[in-house]
């Protein structure tokens, strides 16, 4: 019998796993990826130097590898009624019935639509990393950094210490904004000591940090050529002409997106973050959503960063073991005490995020009538606009049966997450921009023996020929 | 370069795309891999993902014969990568490390 099954091995998971068999735990932890780490803690390829951050990870995930079972290279693809996880490898299927699942996600770059987005060479921070940390390769020769956020200066500095040519970053955050929350960060010296870190890195290798300023739109045939960059209608002081800066490579990073489709699928309660700008799930004391026996940790449940993610992982243990019977209720609240202690410490910093880097309104006013919106299904942004102002449409759902967006590959994970808002702002509010496309089995594309395997319990009265015939005769 | 059209396989390596991504040196010794893309072999090593292996010779992994698409979140999410690998639809090329002898058939680019 397994007691827990995380989903991710990324900072929460490993966590989790890390002190599942101290609690008495039997767990498991899957993950799509070939090498346990997540994005924060990414390993490099088999051999190759570790850098600090890394080398932290590895140690995590021995831990968790000492408590736990890694299943790398299985993806998570559908939750059941029964709390039944089902996973798959090269077509492989097996299911999983565990005590209890925590679910580890984590989250993606919010991606924005702007002219030129699907060009190759544009890509998220989050891809360029990737790339750096993990395939010790460069994704460009030279590059620009936008968006908003601390994530940009991390990205950059990775990209200038590989060797690309960094021409700047553009941050749409504007100087009166930080000025104004600065001081409050500095009740946090550690972070605030990391991030002057980067800034200092960047500017001493003389990359610039534009503030208040945006990347407007990629150009380029085969792939990007050139970006260009505005300043924000918002921002203060003296207005500076739009310039246009040649590039081979955009990184775009405004913010994160949590994974929620399992949480939603097990039907729990959301609840706004204002950090990711989503609802994600709610959770009590234990990291355990209104689902019994879900738990959810790290930036799947709400922003705060890898070290918030892991202690959030070692409650949502610490819940399980306690709710299995374990441990102790004693043992359970003496061993949470610290742990929310730290939580507590941590959020405060983390709070502050959002009112720093606050996602700018006028992003959603950059993708032109001819912009793609869906990548998967090529739907521009003209075409749905001209649903929604023909009053055909005012959630994400009833656009995906009229125009396709959201019936690709992604599953609506790239299109789901930006265009409710831009169609609430293009529209004056007659679009709902708090929509979701409904979470369904399969999360992951599958094939169809693994997805037939995932019953799905239909009404016992009424089978579809039935149906059919019912249908025929009246 | 113009798209016109489909691309064919004789324009995949062509001079005008330079590849999007470099290699940073390394004094681990790396096995080289061949693979078969679109029916046309491709070096590359041990320990790339198939993106990183496309990329290190060209712009772009597919192309619907109007639009050329890279790597977009690179992490196994947005499914811009997805190709058909040894036979299996769907296969990310972000999150699949290449084996010798791997033949891949980019979406459009193996209808041909």
């Amino acid at each position: 019998m397994i007691d827990l099954v995380v989903v991710g091995a990324g900072p929460a998971g490993l966590a989790a796993g890390a002190c599942a068999a101290d609690l008495g735990l039997r767990c498991i932890i899957v993950d799509e990826n070939l090498q346990a780490g997540g994005q924060y803690y990414r390993q490099p390829r088999p051999g190759a130097p570790l850098d600090r951050r890394q080398e932290a990870g590895r140690r995590l995930i021995e831990r968790a590898a000492q408590e736990a079972e890694l299943r790398l290279g299985w993806s998570a693809y559908g939750l059941d009624e029964g709390r039944r996880l089902w996973i798959v490898r090269d077509g492989e299927v097996e299911r999983l019935a565990p005590g209890t699942i925590l679910l580890a996600t984590g989250a993606f770059d919010r991606p924005a639509a702007f002219p030129g987005w699907t060009l190759p060479g544009v890509m998220t921070a989050g891809s360029a990393q990737a790339l750096v940390k993990g395939q010790g390769v460069r994704p460009g020769r030279r590059a620009v950094v936008a968006g908003s956020g601390p994530f940009l200066l991390v990205a950059a500095a990775n990209l200038l210490r590989a060797g690309v040519d960094v021409v700047e970053v553009v941050e749409a955050a504007s100087m009166p904004r930080i000025g104004r929350w600065l001081p409050r960060s500095l009740r946090h010296p550690a972070r605030y000591v990391e991030l002057a870190g980067y800034v200092v890195e960047l500017l001493g290798r003389r990359v610039p940090i534009r503030l208040g300023e945006m990347v407007v739109a990629a150009e380029g045939v085969d792939g990007i050529q050139s970006v260009r960059i505005s300043q924000r209608r918002s921002h203060g002081g003296p207005t500076r002409p739009e310039r246009r800066v040649e590039v081979d490579l955009l990184c775009v990073s405004y913010g994160f997106v949590a994974s929620t489709e399992f949480a939603r699928l097990a039907g729990c309660d959301l609840t706004w973050d204002n950090g990711l700008n989503q609802p994600v799930p709610r959770v009590n004391q234990w990291q355990e959503t209104t689902a019994r026996g879900v738990f959810v940790a790290g930036e799947a449940c709400g922003l705060g960063g890898a070290e918030i993610a892991q202690v959030e992982g070692e409650l949502a243990a610490v819940g399980a073991a306690r709710q299995l019977g374990r441990i102790s209720e004693q043992d359970a609240v003496r061993i949470a005490a610290p742990l929310r202690d730290r939580l507590r410490r941590l959020r405060e910093f983390a709070s502050l995020l959002p009112m720093l880097f606050p996602p700018p309104p006028e992003l959603h006013q950059l993708a032109s009538a001819e912009t793609i919106v869906c990548r998967c299904e090529n739907v521009t942004l003209g075409t749905v606009l001209a649903r929604v102002a023909a009053d055909e449409a005012t959630t994400i759902n009833e656009l995906k049966t009229t125009t396709r967006v959201g019936m690709g590959w992604c599953q609506g994970r790239v299109c789901g997450s930006l265009l409710p808002g831009t169609l609430a702002s293009r529209t004056g509010g007659r679009f709902d921009g708090g929509s979701a496309f409904t979470a369904r089995n399969p999360v992951r594309p599958v094939p169809a023996a693994a997805m037939a395997s995932l019953v799905v319990p239909l009404p016992i009265d009424v089978t579809p020929s039935e149906a059919v015939d019912r249908e025929a005769r009246d | 370069m113009k798209l016109s059209g489909a691309l064919r396989n004789s324009e995949v390596l062509e001079a005008n795309d330079r590849p999007q991504v470099t290699r940073v040196k390394s004094r681990v010794a790396r096995e080289a891999v061949m693979l078969v893309i679109d029916g046309v072999p491709l070096q590359c090593s041990a320990g790339d993902t198939v993106a990183t292996a496309l990329l290190s010779s060209r712009r772009w992994i597919t192309d619907d014969g109007v639009r050329r698409r890279a790597l977009f979140c690179g992490i196994g999410l947005c499914f811009e990568c997805v190709e058909t690998i040894d036979g299996a639809a769907g296969g990310r090329a972000c999150m699949t490390l290449v084996r010798d002898g791997m033949r891949i058939t980019t979406r459009r680019g193996g209808d041909q």
